[in-house]
């Protein structure tokens, strides 16, 4: 089987909230990439991705966002994921057609919202016992 | 299970009797000398434990653990229902307590589901009926809505 590195040429989206069923969503999302290396075409060989986040501009302690998939996004929440509230982070994703891994997309930087204090729903169901 | 003789009743006496009905402007004073501690030797009337549900999400939707984001609760009084930002709680309870584990070597930590009114008898002029409503207030020192008031007739 011909095994070519895979170009990646992403562009990557932050849609804030984006996913309205999930509270305080973010979402990443990134171009398709479509050609190897050589400029030759992937065709319809399926490419999967994975995403990654940092707190280093490096490519040292990538923490997954998500699971491999087809997806060219992953909805994450920031809380879940453990991102520092109010730093810096970066995100990078590679490609993988054929079982070969594309080199890592260059960081896209973001900087994690900082949290808001958040206001109680009123207790229900007040009763006498 | 919450063991109503350990309700941990943090109760802030933070006003006086003079609040219960709305609108008496200031009148009332006599009840704010009475000390935390004290309680009515003498009940009158049936005693009434009011219990709620603690928040399970915030205002967003967002889940809330009550045992972690809560800070404590309080209690509202009025003539009506009409309940507003400009009332004063006349009590409050920490949203958790601590209590003994069985084996006795360690605490536990419980919800706090449900407040003796006893202790607002003071507050209350004896023979009236009112309103209450209760409050969350989060770590963050942000106050939920007025639960759904309920409406308390004291029997003197």
């Amino acid at each position: 089987m011909q095994r070519k590195a895979i170009t990646m040429v992403f562009v990557f989206l932050l849609a804030i909230g984006a996913t309205a069923a999930i509270a305080h969503a973010e979402t990443l999302s990134w171009n398709a990439v479509t050609t190897y290396t050589d400029g030759s075409s992937i065709g319809s060989a399926t490419v999967t991705y994975q995403a990654y986040w940092s707190t280093s501009s490096g490519t040292s302690g990538l923490n997954p966002l998500g699971s491999s998939g087809t997806s060219r996004s992953r909805t994450f929440n920031v809380d879940t994921e453990g991102m520092p509230r109010g730093q810096t982070i970066y995100f990078r994703s590679r490609a993988t057609v054929a079982g070969t891994n594309s080199a890592y997309s260059s960081a896209f930087q973001w900087t994690v919202p900082a949290a808001t204090p958040k206001v109680p729903s009123a207790p229900n169901n007040l009763q006498m016992n | 299970m919450v063991n109503r003789s350990i309700v941990s009743v943090i109760v802030s006496l933070l006003l006086a009797g003079g609040m219960f009905l709305s609108g008496c402007g200031g009148g009332g004073g006599e009840g704010n000398s009475t000390s935390e501690a004290s309680l009515p030797s003498d009940p009158s009337g049936p005693v009434s434990f009011l219990a709620w549900d603690p928040p399970q999400t915030y205002e967003d939707t967002t889940p809330l653990d009550p045992y972690v984001d809560l800070d404590y609760y309080e209690f509202y009084i009025r003539a009506d229902m009409n309940f507003t930002d400009n009332d004063l709680p006349v009590a409050q309870v920490a949203a958790v307590e601590d209590i003994l584990s069985p084996d006795g070597q360690h605490y536990l930590q419980d919800l706090v589901t449900e407040f003796d009114l006893q202790n607002l008898l003071p507050f209350v002029p004896p023979g009236q009926s009112g309103y209450l409503s209760i409050r969350a207030v989060g770590v963050d020192g942000l106050k939920s809505d007025f639960s759904q008031p309920i409406r308390w007739d004291q029997i003197s």
